[in-house]
C-alpha cells in the first residue's frame, strides 16, 4: 500500500478531511474544520491512530501534550502539512 | 559500529514458558471502571490474562518452566555452566535471582549466575547475552531464565495499566553447536533519554522520600511512586520510530523477507501497536501470531510465550524462519532474525507453586 501512498506534502484540504474522516470512522462529507473533536470519537485510540497517521504520512511526531491541546479538526489540519 | 551482526554455532535446544494458573477476566473490572473496560479490550486486545498469586513471583514461574526442561529430559541439571535470569520484578533487591535459582535448581558450583534487569526488549537481549558466552572456554550450555511479574507494580486503580499486564516466566536451553547451518542475525538499540516514559519512580536507590500515598491523574489513573508509569503516547511514537525501521533493517541484512518469513513475534505490548507495525513491515497479521488477548502484556516472557503458543502444538512442522522483536521500557529494543525448529517449543506451563524457602525476615 505505501507503494502508492500518496505523502502529505501536495495533498489538497479535501484529501486531508477524507483521511480524518477515514480515521474516526465518519461518513464522507461530514466532517468541517470547525467540528469540536469532543462531538467525535477521540479517546486514546483515535489519538494513537492519529500519530500514526501524522507520521506515516507526514513524516512527524506528534507529542501527547500537542495532542492533548486539540479541540477542534481544525488543529489536527494544521500539523498535517 | 551498529549494534548489528550475525551469531553463529549456537543453538536454541528448547523453550518453556510458565503462567499463573489464575485466570482473571477484564470483565471483573467493570465494577471499577465501567464501560472503559470494553475500549480497553478494543485497543489493547486483552480480554484475560494469568495473575501470580500474592506470594507467587517471576522466579517461580521461570522455575515452573525450567522444571519442566529438566523433567522432560530436554536439559540434564549436571551440564548446565551458566543460568542468567532477566527480569525486573526479581525476588529480592539483592541477591540476584539467578543465585537463588540456581540453588532451587540443584546446579553445579562451576556454573555462571547473573541478573539481566531488562523488561520488554529483555528476552532477545538474553539470547544475545546467553549466545555470546555460550561459545566460551569452559561453557557449552547456558540457562536462559526469566520472568515478570508486572500486575505486582502495577496500580489497581490505574485504569491505563490495571488490566494491561499478565505474569510470566521462562526456560531456555540454548548450546555451543559444532555445525553451524542456523546463523542468528541481531540488531539492537537504546533510546536512554526515554528513561522516563516506563519508570517505577521509587523502591530502589534513587527517590527515596517516594510516596506510598495513592494520588489522582487524571480520570480512573490513581498510582503512587512505587506504582508503574507509562506514557502510552511517547511509547508509541517511540515503537513506530525505531521498531518498524529496526526490523526492516536487520531483514534486509540478513535476507529474510515478508514473504520468506513464516513468523514475525513481537513483543505483546498491544494488538493496536501489533497491528500498526505489522502494517509498517508489510507483514499479514496471519504471520504476526497474538497472545495479549489470552496472556496480557507478560513483559520480559511475551516473546518465549508466543513462540511456544504458536509452535508447540505442532511439534513436527517444518523449521520456522522467524524474526523476533523486543521493544519497551528503556527505551530499548532488540531484534533477531534466525530459524526455529517447532519441536523445542514445550506446552505452556501453568503454575501455582511458591518457593516457601524464599519467604523470611530479618529476625
Amino acid at each position: 500500500m505505501s507503494d502508492t501512498l500518496k505523502k502529505g506534502n501536495g495533498m489538497t484540504h479535501e484529501e486531508k478531511i477524507g483521511l480524518l474522516e477515514e480515521m474516526f470512522e465518519a461518513d464522507a462529507g461530514t466532517l468541517k474544520s470547525g467540528t469540536a473533536l469532543d462531538t467525535l470519537q477521540w479517546d486514546s485510540m483515535a489519538m494513537l491512530s492519529l500519530i500514526a497517521l501524522v507520521n506515516e504520512r507526514f513524516g512527524k511526531r506528534l507529542s501527547g501534550v500537542q495532542i492533548k491541546s486539540f479541540k477542534t479538526v481544525q488543529d489536527i489540519l494544521a500539523v498535517m502539512e | 559500529m551498529n549494534a548489528a551482526g550475525v551469531m553463529r554455532n549456537v543453538g536454541i535446544r528448547a523453550i518453556s514458558c510458565a503462567v499463573p494458573a489464575h485466570p482473571v477476566e477484564n470483565e471483573q473490572f467493570v465494577g471499577r471502571f465501567g464501560d472503559g473496560v470494553e475500549k480497553f479490550a478494543k485497543m489493547t486486545g486483552v480480554t484475560r490474562r494469568c495473575v501470580a498469586l500474592p506470594d507467587q513471583t517471576a522466579s517461580d514461574l521461570s522455575y515452573a518452566a525450567a522444571k519442566r526442561l529438566f523433567d522432560t529430559g530436554k536439559a540434564v541439571p549436571e551440564e548446565i555452566d551458566a543460568l542468567i535470569f532477566v527480569s525486573q520484578t526479581p525476588d529480592y533487591v539483592l541477591p540476584a535471582t539467578a543465585c537463588v535459582l540456581h540453588h532451587r535448581l540443584r546446579l553445579k558450583k562451576e556454573c555462571l549466575a547473573f541478573d539481566i534487569n531488562l523488561g520488554c526488549s529483555g528476552f532477545v537481549y538474553g539470547l544475545f547475552v546467553a549466545a555470546s558466552i555460550c561459545s566460551r572456554e569452559g561453557i557449552r550450555n547456558v540457562l536462559l531464565c526469566g520472568g515478570d511479574t508486572i500486575s505486582k507494580v502495577v496500580s489497581p486503580m490505574d485504569r491505563s495499566a490495571a488490566m494491561l499486564f499478565g505474569d510470566g516466566g521462562f526456560s531456555t536451553l540454548l548450546s555451543h553447536m559444532g555445525v553451524d547451518d542456523n546463523p542468528w542475525h541481531y540488531l539492537y538499540g537504546t533510546d536512554g533519554a526515554g528513561d522516563k516514559s516506563i519508570i517505577i519512580p521509587s523502591g530502589a536507590q534513587r527517590n527515596k522520600a517516594g510516596s506510598r500515598e495513592v494520588r489522582e491523574f487524571g480520570e480512573g489513573i490513581l498510582r503512587s511512586d512505587y506504582d508503574l508509569y507509562m506514557d502510552g503516547t511517547e511509547v508509541f511514537n517511540f515503537t513506530i520510530s525505531e521498531v518498524p525501521s529496526s526490523i526492516k533493517r536487520l531483514m534486509g541484512n540478513s535476507g529474510f523477507t515478508s514473504d520468506n518469513t513464516d513468523l514475525l513475534v513481537l513483543h505483546q505490548a498491544n494488538l493496536f501497536i501489533l497491528k500498526q507495525i505489522a502494517k509498517m513491515t508489510k507483514f499479514p497479521m496471519e504471520k504476526v501470531p497474538v497472545t495479549i488477548d489470552r496472556f496480557g502484556n507478560t513483559s520480559v516472557s511475551s516473546i518465549p510465550l508466543t513462540l511456544c503458543d504458536a509452535l508447540a502444538s505442532n511439534p513436527d512442522q517444518a523449521t520456522r524462519r522467524v524474526v523476533l522483536a523486543g521493544f519497551g521500557v528503556g527505551l530499548s529494543w532488540g531484534i533477531m532474525a534466525l530459524n526455529v525448529d517447532p519441536g523445542i517449543c514445550l506446552p505452556v506451563v501453568y503454575s501455582n507453586e511458591v518457593y516457601a524457602d524464599g519467604a523470611l525476615r530479618h529476625v
